[in-house]
C-alpha cells in the first residue's frame, strides 16, 4: 500500500460515526414522532446551525451582530417620535407600552413567516444529508430566539433611557415567553409543510402580518365596547402579546388571554403535528 | 452486518404542470424518465419504476444509464434521503455519500468552520472531529485559506474540501454519485489512493459514473438502469458488453432513419 493510505488510515480507522438504520414503509405517525425527538435530540447540529445562520447575515458588515441591538433600537425610536408627534401626548405616557408590545410582536411575526420558509430554506440540507426534517424546526427557533435576545437589549436599552423600572411580578413574562417559544414550534411545523407545498400562502400570511401590527395593541389600547376592543379580542396575537408584556408593565395579565392562549396551543399542536407527520416525507419533493 | 434493501421501489417526482388534455403521456424522450399523470392530473417525473435489489457485505456495485435514467435518485433512496413513492427501502449502516458539490456547504463560513459543520450533520461528535481535523487539513493542502470563507475558493478548492470532509471518517455503506470533477493532478492522485483504502475497507459501495475506465476499476456487479427501470444486473464486463451492443444497434438505425 503507498503511504498515503497507511497514514489517513489509521486515523480514520479510530472514527466511527453512528450506524443509521431505515425502513421506509412504517406508520406515518410513528416515523414522524421519531424524527422530532431524533431532530431534539441533535442538539448540538441545531445550535451550530442556528448560530451560522444568524452571524451569516451580519459578517460582512461593519457593525456585525451589533445591527440586531440597533435595528430594534431605531424602529423603536422612530415609533416613539411618530407616536408622541400624531397624538401629541408626551413621550413619558406610553413608552414602555410601545417598545414591550413591539418587542413582543417582532417575536410573534418572526416566528409565523420564519415558519413558512423553514423547509424551503433548509432545501440545501435536505437534499443532499439523511437529517430528521424537525432539525430545522429546531434550529430556526434557535435563531429566532437569538434574534429576540438582541431585540431584548435594544429595547432594554431604551427603556432603561426612559427610566423605566421593573415592577414586581415581571418574572411572569418569562413564563409567557416560554408558552410563546412552544408555540412557536407547531407553527413551524404547521407552516412549514402546508408552505412547501401550496406557495401561494406565503404571500398571503405576509400580507396578514403586516396587517397585523395595526390590528394588535401596540400603539392604541383597547378599552371599553368600542371596535377596537372587539378586534383586539378576536386578534389571537393580542393575547399572546398580553401574557408577555402585561407583567412587564405591572398589570395584571387577564384570565380570557391566558384562556385563548392554551386553547390556540392545543388545537394548534394538535394540527401542527398532525399535519407535519402526514406530510413529512413529501417535502422534500417540495423545497 | 451493512446491507441495503431495495423492495419494488418507485419514485416520481410531481411537477406543477397540468397534464395536456389528461391523458397520461406514454414514451418521455429517450434520456429522462417517463412522464406520467397523476391522480391530480398534473404531470409527474417517474424517476424509479420498481426498483428491486438486495446488496450484501462485500458488494461493488456500479451503477449505469443516460442523463436522467435514475442513478442520482438510487443512489439518495439508499441514502435515506428520499422515501420511495411505493415500495420500501430498508438500510442498515454507516452511511457516507458523495454527491454534488457544494450542497451544505456555507458558502460564507469559513473552511475550519464547514469543516466542523459537516462533521456535525454526518454525525460525528465534537471530540470525533476534532480527532479527525489534523488530518483533514492535512489532506487538503489549503493552510491558511481554511481561516477565509469558502466563497473565496476556486471551485478545485472546494471539491479538496468537501472530499477530504466525506471521507474523513470511515463508513460501512459508501455511495459516489460523479464524485471526481475538479481537482488538480495531484489531488486526483490523493484522491483515488484515499478513496482504494475508503474502498476496501468498506462493506458496500455503490458508485454511479459515465467513466467507464473507473467504473472496471471499482465496481464488481454492475446495474444499468434505463428510464427507471433496472435493464440489466450483471458482472461488469456483460451488462457493458450488453449496453455497448444496444448502442451500437441503435446509431446504426438511427443513421439509415437519416439516409432515407
Amino acid at each position: 500500500m503507498p503511504e498515503t493510505d497507511t497514514s489517513s488510515s489509521q486515523t480514520r480507522g479510530a472514527e466511527k460515526l453512528p450506524s443509521q438504520r431505515f425502513q421506509t414503509a412504517r406508520n406515518v405517525f410513528v416515523a414522524g414522532f421519531e424524527d422530532f425527538f431524533s431532530g431534539m435530540a441533535r442538539v448540538r447540529v441545531w445550535r451550530e446551525l442556528a448560530w451560522e445562520d444568524f452571524i451569516k447575515r451580519y459578517r460582512r458588515s461593519y457593525f456585525g451582530v451589533l445591527w440586531a441591538i440597533l435595528s430594534f433600537a431605531v424602529v423603536g425610536i422612530s415609533i416613539l417620535f411618530f407616536f408622541s408627534a400624531v397624538t401629541g401626548e408626551g413621550m413619558q405616557d406610553g413608552v414602555s407600552y410601545i417598545i414591550l408590545g413591539f418587542l413582543a410582536f417582532q417575536l410573534l411575526s418572526n416566528i409565523i413567516l420564519d415558519g413558512c420558509n423553514v423547509f424551503t430554506q433548509a432545501a440545501g440540507w435536505i437534499t443532499s444529508a439523511r437529517l430528521p426534517l424537525s432539525l430545522f424546526v429546531f434550529r430556526d427557533v434557535a435563531r429566532i430566539l437569538i434574534v429576540f435576545f438582541f431585540n431584548a437589549v435594544g429595547a432594554a436599552i431604551i427603556l432603561v433611557w426612559h427610566g423605566y423600572v421593573l415592577p414586581p411580578g415581571f418574572a411572569w413574562s418569562l413564563v409567557g415567553l416560554a408558552v410563546t417559544i412552544f408555540n412557536a414550534f407547531w407553527v413551524y411545523l404547521l407552516l412549514g409543510v402546508l408552505v412547501a407545498r401550496f406557495k401561494d400562502l406565503f404571500h398571503l400570511i405576509g400580507a396578514i402580518m403586516r396587517l397585523g401590527f395595526f390590528i394588535s395593541p401596540i400603539m392604541w389600547v383597547p378599552t371599553g365596547e368600542g371596535m377596537r376592543s372587539l378586534i383586539a379580542l378576536y386578534n389571537p396575537l393580542t393575547h399572546y402579546i398580553a401574557i408577555m408584556r402585561d407583567p412587564l408593565l405591572g398589570v395584571p395579565t387577564p384570565w380570557m388571554s391566558w384562556q385563548i392562549v392554551g386553547a390556540v396551543t392545543l388545537i394548534g399542536w394538535a394540527s401542527g403535528i398532525f399535519m407535519f407527520c402526514l406530510l413529512r416525507r413529501r417535502v422534500i419533493y417540495w423545497v | 452486518m451493512p446491507y441495503v434493501k431495495l423492495d419494488n421501489v418507485s419514485l416520481y417526482f410531481p411537477t406543477r404542470q397540468k397534464a395536456s388534455g389528461g391523458k397520461a403521456v406514454a414514451e418521455g424522450p429517450e434520456v429522462a424518465g417517463n412522464l406520467v399523470t397523476t391522480g391530480a392530473g398534473r404531470l409527474a417525473v417517474q424517476a424509479l419504476d420498481g426498483v428491486s435489489l438486495e446488496l450484501k457485505n462485500g458488494t461493488r456495485l456500479g451503477i449505469i444509464g443516460s442523463n436522467g435514467s435514475g442513478k442520482t435518485t438510487l443512489l439518495r433512496v439508499m441514502a435515506g434521503i428520499y422515501a420511495p413513492t411505493s415500495g420500501h427501502a430498508e438500510v442498515d449502516g454507516r452511511i457516507a455519500t458523495m454527491f454534488a458539490l457544494g450542497l451544505g456547504m456555507q458558502q460564507d463560513a469559513s473552511g475550519y468552520r464547514n469543516i466542523i459543520l459537516s462533521g456535525l450533520v454526518a454525525g460525528a461528535s465534537r471530540r470525533q472531529i476534532k480527532s479527525a481535523l489534523a488530518d483533514i487539513v492535512e489532506f487538503t493542502e489549503l493552510g491558511e485559506y481554511l481561516h477565509l470563507p469558502l466563497r473565496t475558493y476556486s471551485q478545485g478548492m472546494s471539491m479538496r474540501l468537501k472530499f477530504a470532509c466525506a471521507t474523513a471518517f470511515q463508513p460501512d455503506i459508501l455511495l459516489l454519485d460523479e464524485w471526481i470533477g475538479a481537482g488538480d493532478e495531484d489531488f486526483q492522485k490523493k484522491a483515488q489512493d484515499r478513496l482504494k483504502t475508503l474502498l476496501e475497507d468498506s462493506g458496500i459501495v455503490v458508485l454511479a459514473t459515465h467513466n467507464i475506465a473507473l467504473m472496471r476499476n471499482v465496481a464488481d456487479q454492475v446495474i444499468w438502469l434505463e428510464k427507471g427501470r433496472v435493464r440489466m444486473m450483471g458482472p461488469v464486463q456483460e451488462v457493458l458488453d450488453q449496453r455497448g451492443a444496444e448502442r451500437e444497434k441503435l446509431r446504426r438505425e438511427r443513421n439509415e432513419n437519416t439516409k432515407q
